[in-house]
């Protein structure tokens, strides 16, 4: 089976300092792989050459067999790539309804469906329906006609889920999906993206500090070092490997 | 040839020098405030004339011109303190197009003052007895005033350098400039030094009015001149620095006046060519310093959630009956107002086009007139060779002659640049047009085309007269009110939703899988077009077309009215553009006065209500019911606004 995505010799510099030294990847369907590695590692790098926000100096990037490489972010996202940001992304002065509508009809858009008669400028009743059924998922329909900037930081990430998901992506990328959240918060957040890639079955790519959200949520670990791959594998074999307790995880784990 | 070159490169160093001398002090703003500071010409103009006050049009000698110069300087700092601390102090968390229109207003209020107090006559200055006269090097004249400005530009410059990177208190300025949080961090009292920098600034205007004096022929339209070269030195130098700002400077001196031996015939043309082609090249400046921001700037109408629902039938009701009194205006108002209130149409969806851009997608312009111009003289040219005939060929023929050059300007600007940016280049782009318009034969040079006959409209089955007032004012409250319907259904709908999503969040808007540079485009097109045919109606209206259709004040009346009203509002141009129009006639009589009210309204409205009358009234409504019901507030539909 061709993999969802694949890296090749992936390079990336600022300046004379290499971020990214050929990093190679390749993702299966539906499975969830976390990215992690000390402050400065790349991550967040390697994760913006894959949205399209950072373009790479040297390698490929190929996603569903097609070469992405060059590709701008809004492209990818309408060939099934989702993104959500560190600090939740939303749209302030729009209601929760209006946000969901406006991603279900830029879905639509990317689909070449019709969003309507001509004389029509209100959301069809298909849209609105769609948008509510996505707001519900992330249990956030009772709040619909609220203005989405007077949400707390854990709901807007909600939010900024739903709108994500109302995209139909097939992968999922998350940046930080629980930065800045309180620990409830946090493991309500991990049983959510659980819950949500099981039901649609979607592949999941994230970035995350939190070691318990790591190991909670993901099928396979990458760990980036100086902008080079150290090792990547289950939760066992990454705990297990001396490399990674040697850069990374040594503290945490004599402390446990 | 030779001695004409050199020449040239004389007087282009010292207009170089100059244009440095007002530029400084527009950038050492800018670099610490963040602040794009329109008034810094008026300023500038204001130091002029009171050194003239002082010294009368000739100094009796070098000491008298000095110390105007000085005194200047010193009123005009004091002026600056002032300002400072009752305008550009409330600025600071501002959105950037609210402080770029702000320091604008503050600019009209400060030119109607100057107007109001010195009057709009010409005086010419000469330089005092032992600056007068010429060198000559062989064959080169070189006058000895122009070397007193050289003199003094590179003096000026090598004390600001020395102060930046060689003593204490530079350090401090230029920490200040990278990072105010931090600086008031490790002990540095800023709202202090950035007092002091500012005072420094408009002293540096001052008195480089009062220096520049002589060989100016001193009128109230100096500091536009001026202001705008200033502008594209900082801009081309790179926003906040004085090294850049004087190369710039030097460059665009040597180009202007090579300019004028080369093309005579179009006099300061070139100097925007190089400015807009340096800006499609490198928007970001030729040496743009980096800067921390731990300001996340506050939206611009921090607006409360109003249930529009509530009043949207007594507000829909007044609207018609409004529309209903406007459109019997020719049975009960005489023909001045009815003329007036036809170009107030006009204008109110003039203003529309503009606030789909501002309001809606996010994007301020400042060259809007040059749309407004086009249209005009489309229109003129075509209805002078048809006799008035085909009217309705000529409405569309213009509209798509926006739309082609709002699709050539916008696939070019709208996808390099955003901000501050795209408002200069934008302006540029337009002052371009005016100058090439008023130097063309074909197009009446300043005198415009006049005598642009009212058409008939030929629909086919019948033939309606529109050679009437009365009949043309009924086709224009027509046109515009469909026009107006049409862009409310256009950004009411799939459409606007998605422009409403740039503007809050660009990127964001990109990760839905929207190509957002494809929807700004169209947003441009769309306005363009529609400010062209807003041009088309006016030419058989007021019946004459001058190169003042492409004027920069003409970009503003939308910024005017849509601020007024509210730019938040799909209705609020219309709403501003009515209070303007009320408010320039009440203060027509005097030259000034109007600019002056008109300056200092929109100044405090920007500081004050940046959410437009419309949010004003929204607000007082909203607390009355608060009052009444508690502190209680529900959470409404925007999308249900009116």
């Amino acid at each position: 089976m061709t993999p969802v995505l694949n890296v090749e010799n992936l390079y990336k510099s600022y300046g004379a300092i290499p971020v990214l030294k050929d990093v190679n990847l390749a993702v299966a369907d539906r499975e969830t792989l976390a990215i992690i590695g000390p402050n400065g590692a790349g991550k967040t790098t390697l994760f913006r050459t894959l949205t399209g926000e950072v373009l790479p100096e040297k390698g490929r990037i190929e996603a569903f067999g097609e070469d992405i490489t060059r590709m701008p972010a809004a492209r990818r996202v309408a060939r099934g790539f989702g993104r959500t940001f560190q600090v939740a992304r939303i749209f302030p002065d729009t209601t929760l309804l209006g946000n969901l509508v406006l991603a279900v009809e830029a879905r639509k858009r990317n689909a070449g469906e019709r969003l309507g008669g001509l004389f029509h400028y209100k959301p069809s009743a298909d849209t609105l329906a769609n948008a509510e059924q996505w707001l519900a998922a992330v249990g956030l329909g009772a709040r619909r006609d609220m203005e989405a900037r007077f949400l707390s930081h854990g709901d807007k990430k909600r939010l900024e889920m739903a709108l994500a998901l109302a995209l139909g992506p097939k992968v999922l990328m998350m940046d930080e999906p629980t930065a800045g959240m309180s620990p409830s918060d946090r493991v309500e957040m991990v049983a959510l993206v659980k819950q949500i890639r099981d039901r649609f079955g979607v592949t999941v790519l994230l970035t995350e500090h939190d070691m318990d959200v790591v190991f909670g949520l993901s099928n396979r670990i990458m760990v980036l070092n100086y902008g080079q791959v150290i090792a990547i594998g289950t939760g066992e074999e990454i705990r297990a490997n001396q490399a990674v307790r040697d850069v990374y995880l040594g503290h945490e784990v004599q402390h446990a | 040839m030779l001695d004409q070159v050199l020449f040239a490169l004389a007087n282009g160093l010292a207009t170089g020098m100059a244009v440095f001398l007002v530029a400084a002090g527009v950038t050492l703003i800018f670099g610490l405030l963040r602040i794009l500071n329109f008034a810094q010409g008026s300023f500038f103009m204001l130091g002029a004339y009171v050194a003239f006050s002082i010294m009368g049009p000739s100094a009796s000698s070098i000491w008298v011109f000095l110390l105007a110069a000085l005194v200047s300087g010193v009123v005009v700092a004091v002026l600056g303190l002032v300002t400072d601390m009752v305008v550009f102090r409330r600025l600071r968390n501002y959105d950037e197009a609210y402080t770029l229109i702000a320091t604008f207003a503050l600019m009209m209020l400060l030119d109607g003052l100057i107007k109001l107090i010195w009057g709009l006559n010409y005086h010419s200055i000469s330089p005092p007895p032992s600056l007068g006269g010429v060198l000559m090097f062989g064959p080169v004249i070189v006058p000895i005033f122009s070397l007193f400005i050289i003199g003094l530009g590179i003096l000026v410059f090598i004390i600001l350098e020395f102060a930046i990177h060689r003593l204490w208190i530079g350090k401090i300025v230029q920490a200040l400039a990278h990072d105010q949080w931090m600086s008031g961090f490790v002990g540095i009292n800023v709202p202090l030094m950035l007092t002091l920098t500012v005072v420094a600034a408009f002293f540096l205007a001052g008195a480089a009015g009062g220096l520049l004096l002589p060989n100016q022929s001193l009128s109230p339209t100096l500091s536009h001149a001026f202001l705008l070269q200033a502008f594209i030195a900082v801009i081309i130098g790179g926003l906040g620095n004085i090294r850049g700002a004087f190369m710039a400077a030097l460059v665009l001196g040597l180009v202007e006046s090579l300019n004028a031996v080369v093309l005579p015939d179009q006099p300061g043309v070139a100097m925007y060519v190089v400015m807009v082609a340096f800006m499609l090249w490198r928007p970001a400046g030729l040496l743009s310093a980096g800067t921390v921001d731990h300001a996340t700037s506050q939206h611009a109408a921090a607006s409360v959630p109003i249930d529009w629902a509530r009043y949207r039938t007594m507000l829909t009701v007044a609207g018609i009956a409004g529309a209903i009194g406007v459109a019997a205006m020719p049975l009960w108002a005489n023909p001045g107002t009815v003329f007036l209130a036809g170009v107030a149409l006009i204008a109110a969806l003039f203003a529309l086009s503009w606030n789909l851009l501002f309001g809606t997608t996010g994007l301020a312009t400042f060259g809007h007139a040059a749309f407004f111009a086009i249209g005009c003289y489309a229109s003129g040219l075509m209805l002078k060779a048809t006799g008035g005939q085909w009217f309705l060929v000529v409405l569309i023929a213009a509209a798509l002659i926006g739309a082609v050059v709002a699709a050539i300007v916008g696939s070019v600007a709208i996808r390099r640049t955003t901000g501050i940016a795209l408002a200069i280049l934008t302006l540029a782009l337009s002052e371009i047009m005016r100058l090439l318009i008023s130097s063309s034969a074909s197009l009446g040079r300043d005198d415009g085309v006049s005598g642009i006959p009212r058409p008939d409209l030929d629909l086919g089955f019948t033939t309606l007269s529109l050679q009437s007032t009365q009949n043309y004012f009924w086709f224009l409250f027509v046109v515009c009110g469909a026009m107006a319907l049409g862009l409310w259904w256009l950004s009411a709908g799939p459409l606007g939703r998605v422009l409403r999503a740039v503007k809050q969040d660009a990127e964001r808007t990109s990760f839905l899988g929207i190509n957002i540079g494809r929807y700004r485009l169209v947003a441009f097109i769309i306005s363009g077009s529609v400010a062209t045919l807003a041009g088309a109606l006016q030419a058989p209206w007021v019946q004459i077309v001058t190169p003042e259709a492409a004027n920069y004040l003409v970009s503003m009346q939308p910024m005017l009215s849509t601020l007024l009203g509210g730019a938040a509002f799909f209705w609020g141009p219309v709403v501003g553009t009515v209070l303007f129009f009320i408010l320039a006639e009440a203060t027509r009589a005097l030259a000034g006065l109007s600019e002056v009210v008109t300056g200092g309204v929109l100044l405090l409205l920007v500081m004050l209500a940046p959410d437009g009358v419309l949010g004003i009234i929204g607000r007082l409504r909203l607390r009355k019911r608060a009052a009444s019901q508690g502190p209680k507030l529900e959470f409404v539909a925007k999308e249900a606004r009116p």
